[in-house]
């Protein structure tokens, strides 16, 4: 079945068939409403550079640099709008990218530009657009500027709301690749379509009900003009049969009453070989679902995933973190401290089963515990598990190419790749002092997250001290103190913060990481920076100074791995 | 005019939706097995496709603790581009000199002949066909990815075919050596023949401290024509359709396991000395 073709014929047409009638609207709109015009222009701007010193400890020597020594990133995003018309443009120059980046990035542009109608019932954008479908998981694209990624989709896209509590989405294009145009099918063409009924806003009879019902359900396709790939076994040659057209579907239910919010959702891809998951054939399955309560004071949260053979990529031979059609949220906390995040999880998207809990209290004040003003208690459990593969037929080992993989019952967990438990308390004291105690245990397998096979599953344990006194109304101090405890890996870490705050305008800090506990003598190193950041209505500038521990930095379970490095750093931003 | 601008919206709205629905419904393409169709007949008379294959050098040294990460950088990109690609460890440099905990000398004439050529100045660091990308020929192992991306993105322009003839008993190895060129090149070429071995057992340093029962792999362990080679037929030339053959014989010395041995060629221009075609043969 070739209709890849005609998509991409039926596409141009649209195309141009909206081009002319977007300009037809436009001249009639502004005829109908000269008077109502009121155009906008808003935007911001950042700009993060640094500069990189020879470190002999860090073994950063003038080859390592290779002469790039200052890098930088830096974009301006600028949007206009007139009566119900939208206009973006964003321009990003990086030249190289800082180091821990995905170097491909290199080079300045615009990378994103899109212009959007949209009234009450309709919106259509042509361009650059950012979209999700339910939690992401059959199609989300976004960007995340601190972790250089960006899967936006240029192309078209549809909203519709027919009837109130009704509402479609459909959207066709392709994804950003680095700065690569759309030729010579470098990449394949994402279609999708979703729809999502809110019982209560559609019908009358439900208008009253306290439990609210939302339904939705979505279909994406991708395509990809065929490739020939071959295999050599035992010196016979096999071909690939590759898909062309690589489709998933999904339905999601979202249930809530009172201060309970249930929500549910399960995606099936088909069969997609490609180089994530080593040209097997099985289908992708995810399920997500989750529980949550609150009322005031108290928040509790339990949910549960299981994630099967889900990378999913416009282009099949892809490895590097572009091109992602989807997105599967992790069920870890997001920690907020540095040493915490020398262990973070980073989602596998070839399978993994997970469970999260979590309970926020707040004690009353005026009670014992609670004091004057209140103590909140956290505690959160969450523990991810890979699957336990199964050969599909005896003799064919697990995970072989050109076979259907491996078998997984849903049920049966494999190898555990990560585990954290923590306990939180905040405390605030008097007037003018604040206290945050906390402490995380976690385990990590460090050769499947970070893949160095072989390598001991790491066992830490993690105290946090964080101490705020305010001085005067505008003054403060912070203080951090934090300890990482492990006999694996890099060893033991301590870390002590200052931070002196001059509000609104001035902030200065001094930071020393130490890894005293590693067993190599010669990395037992102290990674210290120095800060000062001054900040102006909407400007802010922000000089600093120091080392940086080699590690992973994970946004949402999607990670880079961050070189070490030793010099300046500066950000700058504004909007306006 | 407010009727005629919705109507038409309405219109757009209904045309583009129909569109992209109509376009999804056919969209998926379901595979049923078998999922690899034979294209070559059994025996594998079927030669093979002449794709590039290229040389990752490694310069390494057992005293060097990052150098294992740089291993495993690539193992996994061999792991992706298959035969494609040919990794070479190079033990060489300050890391590799042994001394009274690390005994094993791994270093060779011609290993350090090409390691004093290119000069690194850190480690690990390796080469990609001895190719230069972004300005350097030597480069850290988060930039293999990319080097070597953009090798697999090249024609084959020479093909070399390795025939091995290894006789247990006397040790004695008779290597065949084809070169082909695909296409007409500017230039003269030389073929060199190296000789790897995989699987040692020898103490490495790590970032975790000392490993000794580290395994090395695709190791340096001489050269059958010297660190540069030979030129390609009589004088370098390269025309496309000439095929050249050289048989090279040398004994392995005991120590070394011949089931683990391997022959690696390749083919270079002696003006860049950028390599334009490997191949690997095991003993």
């Amino acid at each position: 079945m070739d209709f890849g073709f005609w998509n991409l014929e039926f596409m141009r047409y649209i195309r141009t068939l909206f081009l002319i009638s977007l300009l037809m609207m436009g001249a009639a709109a502004v005829r109908a409403q000269e008077n109502s015009l009121n155009p906008t222009v808003h935007g911001n701007f950042q700009l993060d550079a640094q500069s990189y010193m020879t470190d002999e400890a860090l073994g950063i020597t003038d080859s390592v640099l290779q002469g790039k020594s200052m890098r930088m990133n830096g974009y301006g995003d600028i949007r206009f709008s007139m009566w119900r018309f939208n206009a973006g443009i964003r321009y990003e120059a990086l030249m190289p990218p800082l180091a821990g980046y995905d170097q491909q990035y290199q080079g300045q542009g615009i990378p994103y530009w899109f212009v959007d109608y949209g009234d009450e019932k309709l919106q259509v954008t042509a361009g650059h657009f950012y979209e999700q479908f339910g939690m992401g998981m059959i199609l989300r694209s976004y960007q995340q500027w601190d972790l250089g990624y960006d899967n936006s989709i240029n192309g078209l896209r549809v909203k519709y709301s027919p009837v109130a509590g009704l509402n479609f989405k459909a959207l066709i294009g392709t994804q950003r690749y680095y700065w690569e145009r759309f030729e010579d099918d470098n990449r394949g063409v994402v279609r999708g379509f979703d729809g999502e009924l809110m019982l209560n806003d559609a019908f009358k009879a439900m208008k009253e009900k306290k439990t609210r019902i939302i339904l939705g359900g979505s279909f994406v396709s991708k395509y990809e003009k065929m490739r020939t790939k071959s295999l050599v076994v035992d010196t016979v040659k096999y071909e690939y049969q590759l898909p062309e057209n690589v489709a998933a579907a999904a339905g999601r239910l979202t249930i809530s009453n009172g201060g309970f919010n249930f929500y549910s959702e399960y995606v099936y891809k088909f069969n997609n070989p490609s180089a994530y998951n080593n040209f097997i054939y099985k289908p992708g399955e995810a399920f997500l679902a989750s529980l949550s309560y609150s009322q005031k004071g108290l928040g509790i949260f339990v949910a549960a995933k299981r994630i099967d053979n889900m990378s999913y990529k416009s282009k099949m031979t892809e490895l590097n973190n572009v091109l992602d059609i989807n997105y599967i949220p992790p069920l870890t906390k997001q920690f907020v401290y540095s040493l915490e995040n020398v262990y973070p999880y980073a989602t596998q998207l070839n399978g993994e089963t997970a469970f999260q809990g979590q309970v926020v209290y707040t004690v009353p004040k005026g009670t014992k515990l609670g004091g004057k003003y209140g103590t909140k208690f956290e505690l959160n459990f969450s523990r991810t598990h890979g699957l336990d593969k199964e050969p599909v037929e005896e003799g064919i080992p697990v995970d072989s190419t050109g076979t259907d993989g491996y078998k997984a019952p849903w049920l049966s967990l494999g190898d555990l790749y990560h585990q954290s438990i923590s306990a939180t308390m905040e405390k605030k004291m008097g007037k003018k002092m604040k206290l945050i105690l906390e402490y995380v245990y976690i385990d990590y397998n460090i050769a499947v997250v970070e893949g160095h096979p072989g390598a001991e599953m790491v066992h830490a344990h993690e105290y946090n001290v964080d101490f705020t006194y305010k001085l005067t109304p505008t003054k403060s101090l912070r203080v951090e103190y934090e300890q990482l405890l492990t006999k694996q890996d890099r060893g033991d870490w301590a870390m002590l913060l200052v931070e002196y705050n001059v509000a609104p305008k001035w902030f200065f800090s001094v930071m020393d990481q130490y890894n005293y506990g590693n067993p190599d003598e010669d990395m037992k190193l102290h990674y210290y920076t120095a800060a000062l950041a001054f900040v102006e209505g909407p400007h802010r500038i922000a000089l600093s100074y120091g080392r940086q521990r080699e590690g992973l930095l994970c946004v949402g379970g999607v990670c880079r791995q961050v070189p070490a490095s030793n010099g300046f750093t500066l950000n700058v931003s504004t909007s306006f | 005019m407010k009727n005629i601008k919705n109507l038409l919206l309405h219109h757009i709205v209904l045309v583009i939706g129909i569109g992209i629905v109509t376009a999804l419904v056919p969209s998926c393409d379901i595979v049923e097995e078998p999922y690899l169709v034979k294209v070559g007949t059994d025996g594998g008379t079927e030669p093979e496709e002449k794709v590039r294959k290229f040389l990752l050098e490694d310069f390494t040294g057992q005293q060097c603790p990052n150098c294992p990460k740089a291993a495993q950088e690539a193992q996994s990109l061999k792991a992706i581009y298959g035969e494609q690609l040919i990794v070479v460890s190079i033990h060489s440099g300050p890391f590799s000199v042994p001394d009274d905990s690390y005994t094993a000398d791994f270093r060779t004439p011609e290993g350090t002949e090409i390691h004093d050529f290119y000069a690194p100045q850190g480690y690990p660091i390796g080469m990609v066909s001895r190719t230069v990308f972004g300005n350097s020929v030597l480069m850290l192992k988060d930039n293999w990815q990319y080097a070597v991306a953009d090798q697999a993105l090249l024609d084959a322009q020479a093909w070399i075919t390795i025939e091995n003839s290894y006789n247990t008993s006397t040790r004695k190895l008779d290597c065949t050596v084809e070169t082909e060129f695909l296409e007409d090149l500017a230039g003269t070429y030389n073929v060199c023949v190296f000789i790897l071995e995989s699987g040692i057992i020898s103490p490495q340093l790590t970032s975790q401290g000392k490993d000794e029962n580290y395994e090395h792999n695709h190791m340096l362990r001489g050269s059958l024509n010297g660190a540069w080679g030979d030129p390609v037929g009589t004088d370098g030339t390269a025309v496309a359709g000439n095929k050249t053959s050289d048989t090279y014989s040398f004994t392995l010395p005991a120590s070394w396991n011949a089931g683990h041995c391997e022959v690696v060629a390749f083919v270079y221009n002696t003006e860049t000395l950028e390599i334009v075609q490997a191949e690997d043969e095991a003993i």
